[in-house]
């Protein structure tokens, strides 16, 4: 892959629902081999973006590009994670079925998947360590658990583009640093991995790039960079807990403590 | 017998018609008192049947199948059974009242297989044909939509009954499906206003469309088969007298072929598409993202599921084709844990719910669409109380023994809380915990019984003590791992 070209290259887009913009004119590059968290407050358009990017929404105006493509061109290139409670988890199927259907988009139409798929899913799930759970069903999983299968599905894909949207919501310690560890792994191996995430507190250690973003980008690039309290404040209107151990916040009491909580 | 009937098509309708087989007179001696011998336009024999069937005994005096076929006949209150050129109709109530003949076709030659057999099968393949779509309407949270799909068709086979009058044309069963997803996209566009709710935009429409047809049938059609009547309950037993017999080959009842063609149709696009329901079904956003264009699978099951309502219509009506496609799925749902397997045990309880139905309704001498979807209630209401891990009755026991184990819990962390206590004399008395755990005595008692069996620990004289393995069993449940 070319590494001068972005991986994900997003320029003047506007997502509006009847009107009401929630994406205001959003520029933002995601350098290929990079480990991005995107943070903001609630209704600030995370998921909203990355399903922007994914063509799941109508956009009012700009583009978003996949290493210098639409992404309906470069769909093999990206895996997506969608939260958790997207899914019907009553749904009768085991955690094998769900994460061979990463591999559908490289099947295409008609063909089924087989034994290849089937060795591909129990190596994804082993290394997110469920693969003594592959002949579950589905709906006897945790909170965790599920979201390691949404994990394994996107591994599956083998992709250069992973979109996460807050794969560590309702998943204990454990489970998330298991998470963050793949994650990490992913970008040793020159994949991007951009993540929705709402826990500021983490941000520093997780990720090496961050996007601040509340309607429009706040700012992106390197943490060291852009990850400033001054900038968080302009994200989160002033009433932010900014724990960094150097920079001490002015207004611990106004914090919003579900943006903030700890692990 | 009468013989050497003109042989002509009804200018009304269109279909063409066919001399009166020879078992006409049995059935017109057994259902008897013909009101008005004469067809009056044509001059066939026209009879009423009475609204009620004729006794079975007087079923039996006259004489074998014959006679059973009479039955059949007979719940079609108004039949004219002979070639007749009708230049008019009356609606059915006025040809009630008036008592005069209601034009219905009856293409009958003859009969081959015995009509119970033939009806038997045009049940279960219409049984199956319906379950398969409706295994995915119930996974969608679409159940509803059957309900508006299945009445809204009927304006689709009114107007295209009124371009190519002829019931068993292709083009309308097409065009009565294209009603169908038309309906949905109706619903989904008033929905999508944000005015309405979709349950209300369900309601608000299909009733539309509906009424509609009902009007229409009510002014222009009085002919039996677009009765209001048979349209919602429908009415299998005249099926196996609709023959589909091209170029004079009598290859089955028209029915059977309809619905086999749909099954067939059915069973293909499940092979070749059966990935991406799936995934539609599961993960719209992933099938979105993935190049899967869930709308078209959407759809393509709504197109389905049209096809499939307006073919049940002759046989099952369109109230009861909804209990076919909902509730063997709901009962499988109940049963299984994987889709395939969810697929094939709906299609078998739907098969098993045809049969027995058929039965019930042989013996009973009622409605045999009525018998079927009574059936699927009763196998879905089997499921919900039985079903071995999601029944209602596998539930109950399951919480009462979580009840008793939690109990056991409880009790193991409170003896190894004043375990080695001054207090504990007291606390651990059998005979003082129902007061001190604000417990039922009776239940303290199956408690700590149950406690002891598993070793969980002893009674020494009154005083319960904590084994080893009741020690670890209070410091697991402390540590959360139980809960």
């Amino acid at each position: 892959m070319n590494t001068i070209q972005p991986a994900v290259q997003v320029t003047d887009l506007t997502v509006a629902y009847r009107e009401k913009p929630v994406l205001w004119d959003i520029d933002l590059n995601v350098p290929a081999g990079v480990l991005m968290g995107v943070v903001g407050p609630n209704g600030a358009g995370k998921t909203t973006l990355i399903r922007a990017i994914l063509g799941l929404v109508r956009v009012s105006a700009g583009q978003a590009l996949i290493y210098g493509r639409p992404y309906a061109e470069q769909r093999r290139l990206v895996a997506y994670v969608p939260q958790r409670n997207s899914v019907d988890w009553d749904f009768p199927t085991s955690v094998l079925d769900v994460v061979m259907m990463g591999r559908y988009g490289a099947l295409g139409w008609f063909r089924r998947p087989g034994r290849r798929e089937r060795e591909q899913a129990l190596m994804a799930l082993e290394r997110v360590g469920m693969h003594e759970f592959a002949r579950r069903q589905i709906s006897q999983l945790s909170g965790g658990q599920q979201q390691r299968v949404f994990l394994a599905r996107a591994l599956v894909q083998d992709a250069h583009v992973y979109f996460m949207d807050e794969p560590f919501q309702g998943v204990d310690a454990t489970t998330e640093r298991a998470i963050v560890g793949l994650l990490q792994e992913l970008r040793s191996a020159g994949k991007t991995v951009v993540v929705v995430h709402h826990d500021l507190q983490t941000v520093p250690e997780y990720f090496d790039y961050v996007t601040l973003l509340n309607v429009r980008v706040v700012a992106s690039g390197p943490v060291a960079e852009v990850f400033t309290e001054s900038a968080l404040r302009a994200t989160y209107g002033g009433q932010i807990a900014f724990l960094n151990g150097r920079e001490i916040p002015g207004r611990l009491q106004d914090a919003q403590m579900g943006m903030a909580a700890s692990t | 017998m009468p013989a050497a009937l003109p042989q002509h098509d009804c200018s009304w309708c269109g279909l063409p018609r066919r001399p009166v087989n020879d078992w006409s007179d049995a059935v017109t001696r057994a259902i008897g008192q013909p009101g008005e011998s004469q067809c009056p336009s044509a001059g066939g024999t026209a009879f009423f049947a009475t609204l009620r069937p004729p006794s079975r005994r007087r079923m039996m005096d006259s004489g074998g199948r014959a006679a059973r076929q009479a039955t059949l006949l007979v719940r079609h209150r108004v039949r004219c059974v002979n070639d007749a050129s009708h230049t008019g109709f009356l609606p059915l109530r006025q040809a009630l009242q008036q008592r005069k003949p209601c034009h219905r076709t009856a293409r009958v030659n003859h009969v081959p297989m015995t009509p119970p057999i033939e009806i038997m099968l045009i049940a279960v393949v219409t049984a199956v044909a319906c379950t398969l779509p409706g295994v995915f309407l119930v996974l969608r949270g679409m159940a509803l939509i059957s309900d508006a799909i299945t009445h809204a068709v009927l304006l689709g086979i009114v107007l295209a009954f009124f371009v190519v009058q002829d019931t068993g044309s292709p083009f309308l069963v097409l065009a009565a499906a294209a009603s169908g997803v038309l309906t949905v996209v109706l619903i989904e566009l008033l929905h999508r206003t944000r005015l309405v709710r979709e349950d209300a935009a369900i309601g608000l429409v299909f009733p539309l469309l509906f009424s509609i047809a009902v009007i229409l049938i009510a002014r222009r059609a009085g002919d039996t088969h677009l009765d209001v009547d048979a349209v919602l309950l429908g009415e299998l037993a005249f099926a196996p007298f609709d023959r589909f017999a091209p170029s004079g080959v009598d290859l089955g009842p028209q029915a059977l072929w309809l619905m086999g063609g749909i099954l067939v149709l059915t069973l293909v696009l499940l092979a070749l598409f059966y990935k991406e329901l799936k995934l539609a079904t599961f993960d719209a956003a992933l099938a979105l993202a993935l190049g899967f264009a869930p709308g078209v699978v959407h759809y393509g099951l709504v197109g389905i599921v049209s096809l499939t309502a307006v073919g049940a219509f002759d046989t099952v009506g369109s109230v009861l084709v909804v209990a076919l496609m909902i509730a063997p799925p709901a009962a499988a749902y109940l049963l299984t844990d994987r889709l395939s397997r969810m697929l094939a045990v709906s299609a078998g309880l739907g098969a098993f719910a045809a049969v027995i139905g058929c039965l019930v309704a042989f013996i009973l001498d009622a409605s045999i669409a009525g018998a079927m979807a009574a059936m699927a209630g009763l196998v879905f209401g089997l499921a919900w109380l039985f079903a071995p891990e999601r029944g209602l009755l596998a539930l109950a026991v399951r919480r009462v023994r979580q009840r008793q184990e939690f109990a056991q819990a409880m009790l193991a962390v409170h003896l190894l809380h004043h375990e080695a206590t001054p207090q504990a004399a007291v606390e651990c008395q059998a005979s003082h915990l129902s007061e001190h755990l604000r417990w039922e005595p009776a239940f303290v008692a199956r408690v700590v019984r149950r406690a002891e069996q598993q070793g969980v620990l002893i009674n020494r004289g009154n005083t319960l003590a904590l084994t080893d393995h009741g020690r670890r069993l209070a410091m697991k449940t402390l540590n959360g791992e139980l809960a």
